[in-house]
């Protein structure tokens, strides 16, 4: 049983700290290991990660705790999220860039799977199917290619153009 | 966020992590006990202890430090140098600590340091493992590497392993050694070792089985190679084999407690090669080996032998060669006693139940061994069949197995026979049949036995019909239906002869004067089949005129009863009730030919021999034979008329006879004895049958061949005798089949040499 077990108290970067359920903290491989190797209570620093974005995972992890999302199938069937993973997950990452970057970084650092596949598919919907260009404006890229080694990377890249 | 430098990054893992970690390894206590808080803390932590070598914080602190330093972008991305230390700090701390540690030790000293010395690296590593696991989610993909826990056991093996592999080994194989002697070693040190083994393998038993196994199990060879040779020469085979079967025990546990199972079956039969394969020879041939077991019944040591052997590749085919020479022993004495008794016999019973019984409690006794301690294995199963057969085969004197066999049977069968109940007789006939299926000459078996069969059932001496049945069930079932055909057809013919009597006695009530019709004569006929019954002599000879009558009266009645039938009278078989006045009244029960003798001094007072045979046109041999029945045996009913030469006992052609007038006994009703008609089957009745059955291969033969057109000799004979499964002739008598054949111009012989075709 979750109440049975201590809650976890998870700190973020700010030094802000929330507990959480043994098995919701835990879809971190991270916090599992430590909470399996190191057998005191106390706090987890995770000095990577924000208090707003700690939040936010820690929401995604609640509501996962029960019902484990199922793998993202690749490559991605649309650029409409909603039509590839749970309406949940889709709205979930339906965030701003700077936030939806922040999610991906913690994922990452936490270890957590799921989460870091669903923000990665978010940015690679974003990618799929446009031009160099568009995705230039999208993600706020400047231009810094030559166009003499615009051309050469196009011609690297040609079979990919192909396919 | 601000870049964390590569030297500053790792003076952070060196000093808060790796450092602390060696520490605790080397005096396993953490820092902040050691810097010593309160000792009964430290006591009451307990094995929470060694969980907590880190705090949460720190846990964090180091891999944080581990991600960043790994997560900055080029060329502040220090992954590979990580790496690179991460290998370097785990080598420099095994070359500094655990190998001087491990170098002046040896043997039961050594085996423990290194196991608490692998239990710490494995801590190290895992520890290791946990504060740079972010290399292991990337930089290892992407690079190819060895993973991180791999690579911490890989410097375990390169720089440790490598290094104290043979002193290990030699170690431990010291231990097991001791411990197969009789010592007492500490078994969780090998297991722990062995299990290290099996971690150096990381996932494979490469390892275990390079460097332990491939030793391990020639030494153990060579232990039990030694062990043999001193047993053999020490121990009574039971013994040894009881001493085998607890080493095979106690190895097993052995694999069990310390060392990987899948050495079990490698051990097991290396064990199996060295204890029982390798000295199986020369354990058969010890005094005390598998003759001394059956002769003293020592089933649980034969079960166990059984069993051990069976462990052998091809290990039980010796032992049952052994059993086979053993049984064929046991029975070839039993059968030169019974020859040597028959030597010494002035008079030979052939009906003397006591030497089948004998080879029936033999092959009992062989039998439940072969069931109870060999499992009934097919190999044992077959010897038996083997031994049998060589010594059921022979000669016993006089007499053929065959002969013997089918004798005892009538003796169980006939109601003169012992007393016996329905079940005895069931046992003892599965018994024989058993027996018989060792016969070759099956058919001589079935001559003999029809022979008999009919006697019981004609002089209605047959104890039981239910019995004759069942016999003639199981001879059905061993040989098939075409074997015991003519035995069938005999008690059916004999149901059948009943109810055509029970007809014809109807008949005969109906005929005006059925008195004069029959001759005076009450008058009974058993019609038999000709083709199931045995062939019986007959003689010539004038009926007495009732008999003809009578006789008349019943060919009418079956003439018209059926359809192209031919009647042959055997008054040999036929008895005839004579009432005689002598000095009182008799009822004579004799043979029709002897009724038909004293049935002529009915109108003469007296008759010389040479009237007798002549008035019953009788052959003079034979009648000679009739009237000694009835004038120089048990009853003297006729008497020479010439007192002066009655006491000779020669008849001569001008012998007279008259009636005995002075014949006194008490008995009214007096069975004659019969002359013998047909032999008992002597030799010259066996060969007869023997040549008859002989003359089976040709058709045999000409089937063959007229499949095959060519053939081989060697084939042939051997498909011709594979055709005839009831009776093994010898292959020379079906070569002489085969030139009989090619005279007659069936067969011709080939071109090459050893060849026959068939002619058309």
């Amino acid at each position: 049983m979750a109440e049975d077990k201590p809650k976890i108290k998870l700190q973020s970067q700010q030094g802000d700290i929330y507990e959480a359920d043994q098995q919701v903290a835990c879809m971190s491989t991270l916090i599992k290991n430590m909470v399996e190797d190191s057998g005191s209570e106390d706090a987890i620093p995770l000095p990577n990660v924000k208090t707003a974005i700690l939040q936010r995972v820690l929401q995604y992890c609640e509501h996962h705790k029960e019902n484990p999302p199922e793998e993202i199938a690749k490559p991605l069937k649309s650029t409409n999220l909603a039509e590839v993973v749970s309406e949940w997950d889709a709205e979930f990452v339906n965030v701003e860039q700077e936030v939806l970057f922040e999610l991906i970084l913690a994922a990452n650092y936490l270890d957590i799977k799921p989460l870091l596949d669903l923000t990665c598919a978010k940015v690679a919907s974003m990618i799929k199917g446009k031009t160099p260009e568009e995705i230039r404006k999208q993600f706020n890229i400047v231009n810094d290619f030559t166009p003499e080694e615009e051309a050469q990377v196009r011609e690297e890249n040609k079979w990919c153009e192909d396919a | 966020m601000s870049i964390v430098p590569l030297e500053s990054g790792w003076r952070t893992l060196n000093e808060n992590g790796i450092r602390v970690l060696e520490e605790y390894l080397d005096t396993g206590k953490t820092r902040e006990v050691a810097g010593g808080s309160s000792n009964s803390s430290a006591a009451a932590a307990g094995d929470a202890r060694k969980c907590a070598i880190f705090t949460r914080a720190e846990y964090s602190e180091m891999y944080t430090t581990v991600y960043n330093m790994c997560t900055q972008r080029t060329p502040n991305n220090w992954s590979e140098q990580l790496y690179k230390r991460y290998g370097e700090s785990i080598s420099k701390y095994v070359k500094e600590k655990i190998l001087p540690a491990l170098k002046q030790r040896e043997d039961v000293y050594l085996l423990q340091e290194l196991l608490k010395r692998w239990e710490n690296h494995k801590m190290y590593i895992k520890w290791m493992d946990r504060f740079f696991t972010y290399l292991d989610r990337y930089y290892v993909k992407l690079q190819s590497v060895e993973p991180l826990h791999q690579r911490g056991i890989s410097i375990f093996y390169q720089l440790v392993f490598e290094e104290v592999k043979k002193d290990v080994r030699n170690a431990i194989l010291a231990c097991i050694n001791r411990e197969r002697t009789g010592d007492k070693i500490d078994q969780e040190l090998i297991k722990g070792v062995i299990d290290m083994y099996i971690g150096l393998g990381n996932g494979s038993l490469d390892v275990y089985t390079r460097e332990f196994e491939e030793q391990f199990l020639p030494a153990s060879q060579e232990h039990f190679t030694r062990q043999s040779s001193g047993w053999i020469s020490e121990d009574s085979f039971p013994e040894y084999l009881r001493k085998v079967e607890e080493a095979l025990k106690s190895e097993e546990d052995r694999v069990n407690r310390y060392l990987h199972r899948s050495t079990n079956v490698k051990l097991k039969s290396v064990v199996i090669q060295a204890l029982l394969a390798q000295p199986q020879m020369r354990l058969l041939e010890k005094e005390t080996s598998l003759s001394f077991l059956l002769s003293n019944d020592k089933t649980e040591d034969m079960t166990r032998m059984h069993r051990l052997f069976s462990l052998v590749e091809d290990g039980l085919a010796p032992v049952a060669k052994q059993f086979c020479e053993y049984v064929k022993g046991r029975g070839t004495a039993v059968v030169d006693e019974k020859v040597e008794q028959l030597k010494n016999a002035t008079k030979a019973d052939v009906s003397d139940p006591s030497f089948i019984q004998s080879m029936l409690d033999l092959h009992d006794k062989h039998k439940s061994t072969v069931t109870e301690c060999f499992g009934s294995d097919s190999i044992f199963q077959k010897a038996l069949k083997e031994a049998f057969e060589t010594f059921i085969n022979q000669e016993v004197g006089k007499y053929s197995f065959a002969q013997l066999m089918s004798t005892f049977c009538d003796r169980i069968l006939r109601k003169s026979g012992d007393k016996l109940s329905e079940e005895q007789v069931e046992t003892s006939l599965n018994k024989i049949v058993e027996l018989f299926s060792y016969l070759t000459d099956k058919d001589l078996f079935a001559d003999i036995y029809r022979n008999q069969l009919a006697k019981r059932l004609l002089y209605e001496t047959s104890a039981s019909d239910d019995a004759e049945r069942s016999m003639i069930a199981k001879l059905k079932l061993k040989c098939g239906a075409q074997f015991t055909s003519k035995l069938e057809g005999m008690i059916t013919d004999l149901s059948l002869a009943a109810e055509t009597q029970r007809e014809f006695q109807d008949h005969c009530n109906q005929l005006n004067d059925k008195n004069a019709a029959l001759g005076g004569i009450d008058f009974q006929v058993q019609v038999l089949t000709t083709g199931y019954w045995p062939s019986y002599q007959t003689h010539d000879v004038t009926l007495a005129p009732e008999m003809q009558k009578a006789m008349g009266v019943f060919h009418t009645f079956y003439a018209v009863k059926t359809q192209h039938r031919r009647l042959t009278w055997i008054h040999t078989l036929g008895s005839a009730v004579v009432s005689a006045h002598l000095q009182k009244r008799h009822d004579l029960i004799t043979n029709s030919y002897q009724a038909c003798i004293l049935l002529l001094f009915k109108t003469h007072e007296t008759l010389s021999f040479e009237m007798i045979t002549k008035l019953l046109k009788i052959d003079e041999s034979f009648a000679k034979k009739l009237v000694a029945t009835l004038s120089f045996g048990k009853f003297k009913i006729l008497v020479k008329a010439d007192p002066d030469n009655s006491d000779q006992k020669s008849i001569s052609a001008e012998d007279v006879f008259k009636p005995n007038d002075n014949f006194q006994c008490p008995h009214r009703k007096l069975k004659i004895p019969a002359p013998t008609f047909e032999e008992t089957h002597n030799r010259e009745r066996v060969e007869e049958v023997i040549f008859r059955l002989y003359k089976r291969c040709c058709p045999a033969i000409v089937r063959i061949m007229k499949a095959r057109k060519t053939l081989g000799h060697q084939q042939l004979v051997t498909e011709v005798l594979q055709q005839l499964s009831f009776f093994r002739p010898n292959p020379k008598v079906v070569k002489q089949r085969i030139e009989h054949l090619i005279e007659r111009e069936y067969l011709e012989r080939g071109e090459q040499a050893n060849q026959y075709r068939y002619l058309a």
